[in-house]
């Protein structure tokens, strides 16, 4: 069975003659009707019953329907909230103040009843709209966010690889990206990306790149030419403005060497864990999938064993360590005083000190043992 | 916020402030309107962050130019942004000064 959703409007007016006749009009169109004489009362009505659309007179004593509205759309779950209106003003000046306040439509008084009836039947029809759009968009990008999860590899699935994560994404599907590949006996690949942007679109490039990665990151392949490869299959495919970093690391317990290759991304931290020192794995490179001919640089190291790599992107810096040091030294600093913790909380204790809750950017930290 | 301005006889892009993803299609218009001569200008003296989508519409824009025998340049980028450009390696394809 359908079940329709009955629409609830307020209806603003200081003239009690106006507010009864537009409350029994709206009425007998079917829709649910809450009634207010002044703005207070209509701040106080749409608390309590937040309504789909708001039919409101300018002119009122103490509050005018400007600042009605503007508090309107600060109430909690009221924000976009479509209001009309009813002027004895015709001038284009508080048309515009208006719509700069976020009004949707104007009804000039004295007003026809069927005037009034198709704006409101307009105006509702819109909100339906938009919200079920939002709600698709939103059931889409929380099975996109699923299928993400789904596909990324825990420290469990591959517990050869000993690395530990933690990853925060911003919206319910993200555009950062780790992955840890198994390359032989005793050698393993972690990578750490960054999409650009923050649209669905991030996760469809997200989930392509690690497709490329697993193709070329064979063994045969040093990691500077894996990352010229995915470059050049993400060069043919993106659209012009799109582009990911990323840092690629190959660990050889065989050997104890690491070799790390920068795509224009922070580069990895080597905790070293005899002294303590931390010291990063930089070197330069071009961001993946912008450039044809891009070039990246690779740089190789001894670890020993219980040294530890930390890989993440950049909003778990974000915002922070504003000076010479950039936002690196705050991150090398919490390192240097946390990082001999368990591995299994490393990440996490990092993205707690840095990155805190209030953010804009996904948090991602991918931390490894020798 | 995006804005041109004009710059001997072409036209420059100036940003201000923080570039967002709202600023996106201003900014690639205001790119595309300032393809007349030789070098693209960005003006970013008081331009205080840039999203990825920003640095993504910069790069558009330089890899149009390129074939056209043309190139862009960064005037003015505070510290933090010249940290990040070089980061990506942006200096290698970008002209900063």
């Amino acid at each position: 069975m359908t079940v329709f959703h009955q629409s609830r409007v307020l209806v603003v007016d200081d003239e009690r003659t106006n507010l009864r006749l537009l409350s029994m009009v709206l009425r007998q169109e079917g829709h649910l009707v809450d009634s207010a004489a002044d703005g207070p009362s209509a701040l106080e009505a749409a608390a309590m019953n937040i309504p789909d659309l708001v039919l409101m007179d300018i002119m009122m004593p103490g509050m005018d329907g400007f600042e009605t509205l503007r508090r309107l759309h600060e109430l909690e779950g009221c924000r976009g909230i479509p209001v009309i209106f009813l002027t004895g003003m015709e001038d284009l000046e508080s048309k515009l103040r208006g719509f700069a306040l976020g009004a949707v439509d104007y009804v000039v008084k004295p007003f026809h009843l069927e005037e009034i009836r198709a704006r409101v039947r307009i105006h509702l029809q819109l909100r339906i709209a938009n919200r079920e759009l939002a709600e698709e968009r939103g059931k889409r990008l929380r099975s996109l966010g699923q299928a993400q999860r789904e596909m990324m590899i825990r420290p469990e699935d591959l517990p050869d690889a000993k690395f530990a994560v933690h990853y925060s994404p911003a919206q319910e599907a993200g555009g950062d990206l780790y992955d840890v590949l198994p390359l032989g006996a005793g050698i393993h690949g972690y990578l750490v990306a960054d999409v650009s942007g923050h649209d669905v679109g991030t996760s469809l490039v997200a989930t392509a790149a690690k497709a490329l990665l697993h193709q070329f990151a064979g063994p045969v392949y040093s990691p500077e030419e894996t990352m010229r490869l995915v470059n050049g299959a993400l060069h043919g495919w993106l659209q012009p403005g799109r582009f990911l970093t990323a840092s690629f690391v190959r660990l050889n317990r065989n050997t104890r060497t690491v070799r790390a290759v920068s795509a224009g991304h922070p580069a990895p931290l080597v905790l070293e864990a005899d002294t303590g020192r931390v010291v990063p794995l930089a070197c330069e490179g071009d961001v993946l999938g912008a450039f044809p001919d891009a070039r990246f640089g690779m740089v190789e190291r001894a670890l020993r064993t219980g040294d530890r790599v930390v890989l993440y992107t950049d909003g778990l810096v974000e915002g922070r360590g504003r000076g010479p040091g950039g936002p690196e030294a705050d991150l090398e600093t919490a390192l240097a005083e946390i990082g001999a913790c368990a591995l299994a909380e490393l990440p996490a204790r990092l993205a707690d000190r840095l990155a805190g809750t209030s953010r804009e950017d996904d948090v991602l930290v991918l931390a490894f043992e020798a | 916020m995006i804005r041109t301005s004009a710059a001997g006889d072409g036209t420059k892009v100036v940003l201000e402030g923080n570039v967002g993803v709202e600023e996106i299609a201003d900014l690639l218009k205001a790119l595309d309107a300032a393809r007349t001569g030789g070098t693209v200008d960005v003006e970013m003296a008081s331009c205080q962050s840039l999203s990825s989508s920003a640095i993504g519409a910069l790069i558009a824009c330089h890899n149009r130019l390129v074939p056209e025998g043309m190139r862009l340049r960064i005037r003015g980028a505070n510290e933090d942004l010249l940290r990040l450009l070089k980061l990506m390696g942006l200096d290698r394809h970008f002209e900063l000064v």
